[in-house]
């Protein structure tokens, strides 16, 4: 079952919301990812990402933008998948 | 006397229905699968909201509903938002609720399906073909040889539709319509796509009611429609009194008989090529989405959510048709990739009318390009005795707003 650091755990998500919004962006772990350009296309593409670099299946029922507005509550989602800082 | 209940299933306009409902003394219960956004004031108007992903799911859906019947004296069930229209009117059939034939609704939400009919009912269409590989999409646009539309087969407004010129934006899109159905919980089909021929021309849309009655016709929309590849619409005007509206009117009638299009509301929209031949775009059996409700009402001076959530109550529309006044929309869209903001706090603006300024970007947001409806940062409304009057309210209130754009230079080499 994965385990990480917060610190390293934010970066894994950090990484992959660049990745996905593909330009140089600071991000806290409360910036408003919507603020930033993810949208819902790009919020699947996010999952998917995080799915490669975590090794995890996320279940429909976690795929909403709410899930997903933020570097902490994507971490707080990843918890459902014993993905823990 | 207690209020009539009315289950609201999925709006397609950010649950403002709750609001209108509600003060036009209904008791609203929300069905919401969460995928879109709502706004919280008007979901706490609802007596009831049940927010549920699994909605999209015939047996989820029909136990809530029957779990709400046992509850509460069910008066009406209707949705506006495209994804449930197909299970909302079978409930319906089942249940005697007034609403629309299941099947007409069914073929409607298909694409392909419709293209299927219109062309067993004698209608103009484009050029088109259900593909199911990626393979299947580059023979097509091949034996085309110019600029095809690449729709998913039952879509959501305008998300996932593009208009294509090589096989990488047609990988592109097909890529985007497989995000779009894992995000939808597979609503959105990813087995099979349409594409389509491109017709180029001006937009019109045409929103009628149908009651047991007759047909209660609103009027047409002219659209300004923006640029390629994204086709979001950046102007309106209701009701349009061109030339072309006697030829929308007649060809919506065609579509009503022929399709036998029995209840309910509905918003066609055309394209008329060069030669001026009309070709019916899409058929929605909803009126135009949000917040278009507000050209109708202040035209003609209704509460058009009421007018139509007694019009599935009772299966009788019995609001104002005449419209007194002109309104239109007039939405901004992003002009760059960059961060945006804008100001508009010197602009009085109220919903009442007869200018209501909706600004979608009052704090500084990345946008990177203009993908669908959703992308507008400003969405102008005014409303008057005359389409010119509308216009210059437009132009004034435009002329007010502060565009604040941070943005980076581009190296064009770059990969």
């Amino acid at each position: 079952m994965p385990n990480a650091s917060e610190q390293a755990l934010f970066e894994i998500v950090q990484q992959a919301v660049v990745h996905v919004l593909n330009r140089k962006v600071e991000l806290n772990e409360n910036t408003s990812l919507s603020q930033e350009g993810l949208d819902s296309i790009t919020t699947v593409r996010l999952l998917v990402e995080l799915e490669k670099k975590l090794n995890i299946q996320f279940q429909e029922e976690h795929l909403s933008l709410d899930n997903f507005a933020s570097i902490r509550s994507i971490i707080n989602t990843l918890d459902h998948y014993g993905v823990t800082a | 006397m207690s209020a009539k209940v009315v289950v609201l299933v999925e709006s397609g306009n950010h649950a403002y229905e709750i609001r209108d409902l509600t003060q036009a003394g209904y008791a609203v219960v929300y069905m919401t699968s969460g995928m879109y956004r709502n706004v919280q004031e008007y979901l706490d108007m609802a007596v009831e909201v049940i927010r549920d992903k699994k909605l999209f799911e015939p047996e989820f859906f029909e136990r809530q509903m029957e779990e709400l019947e046992r509850k509460y004296a069910v008066a009406c069930v209707f949705t506006t938002g495209d994804f449930m229209i197909p299970l909302v009117t079978q409930y319906c059939r089942k249940k005697g609720y007034h609403n629309l034939d299941p099947e007409l609704a069914q073929s409607l939400r298909n694409k392909h399906a419709f293209r299927e009919k219109q062309t067993e009912l004698g209608f103009k269409t484009p050029a088109f073909r259900l593909c199911r590989t990626i393979e299947e999409g580059e023979a097509f646009l091949a034996g085309m040889n110019k600029a095809i539309v690449f729709k998913p087969v039952n879509g959501n407004q305008s998300e996932g539709i593009r208009l294509i010129y090589t096989s990488e934006e047609l990988r592109e899109a097909y890529e985007t319509l497989k995000l779009l159905s894992r995000f939808t919980k597979g609503v959105v089909e990813n087995s099979a796509f349409l594409l389509e021929e491109y017709v180029p021309g001006p937009i019109y849309s045409c929103e009628f009611i149908k009651d047991h009655g007759g047909v209660h016709m609103l009027g047409v929309t002219n659209r300004y429609l923006g640029e390629p590849p994204s086709f979001v619409e950046s102007g309106f005007i209701f009701p349009y009194q061109g030339a072309e509206t006697e030829a929308v009117i007649k060809e919506t009638y065609a579509f009503i008989e022929r399709f036998q299009f029995d209840f309910g509301p509905c918003h066609i929209e055309y394209i008329m090529d060069n030669d001026g031949q009309l070709f019916i775009l899409e058929v929605n059996p909803r009126l135009f989405g949000f917040p278009c409700y507000w050209l109708i009402n202040q035209a003609m001076s209704v509460n058009i959510f009421a007018s139509i959530t007694s019009l599935f109550e009772t299966g009788v529309f019995t609001a104002n048709t005449q419209a007194a006044k002109v309104a239109t929309l007039f939405e901004y869209y992003p002009p760059t990739q960059g961060y945006i903001s804008i100001d508009i706090q010197s602009i009085p603006s109220s919903e009442e009318g007869p200018v209501w300024v909706m600004n979608h970007a009052p704090q500084s947001r990345f946008v990177s390009s203009t993908s669908s409806n959703n992308d507008t940062l400003l969405s102008v409304l005014t409303c008057a005795d005359t389409e010119q009057q509308c216009i210059e309210m437009a132009q004034s209130v435009c002329e007010s707003v502060e565009v604040t754009v941070r943005t980076k230079p581009k190296v064009p080499y770059l990969v």
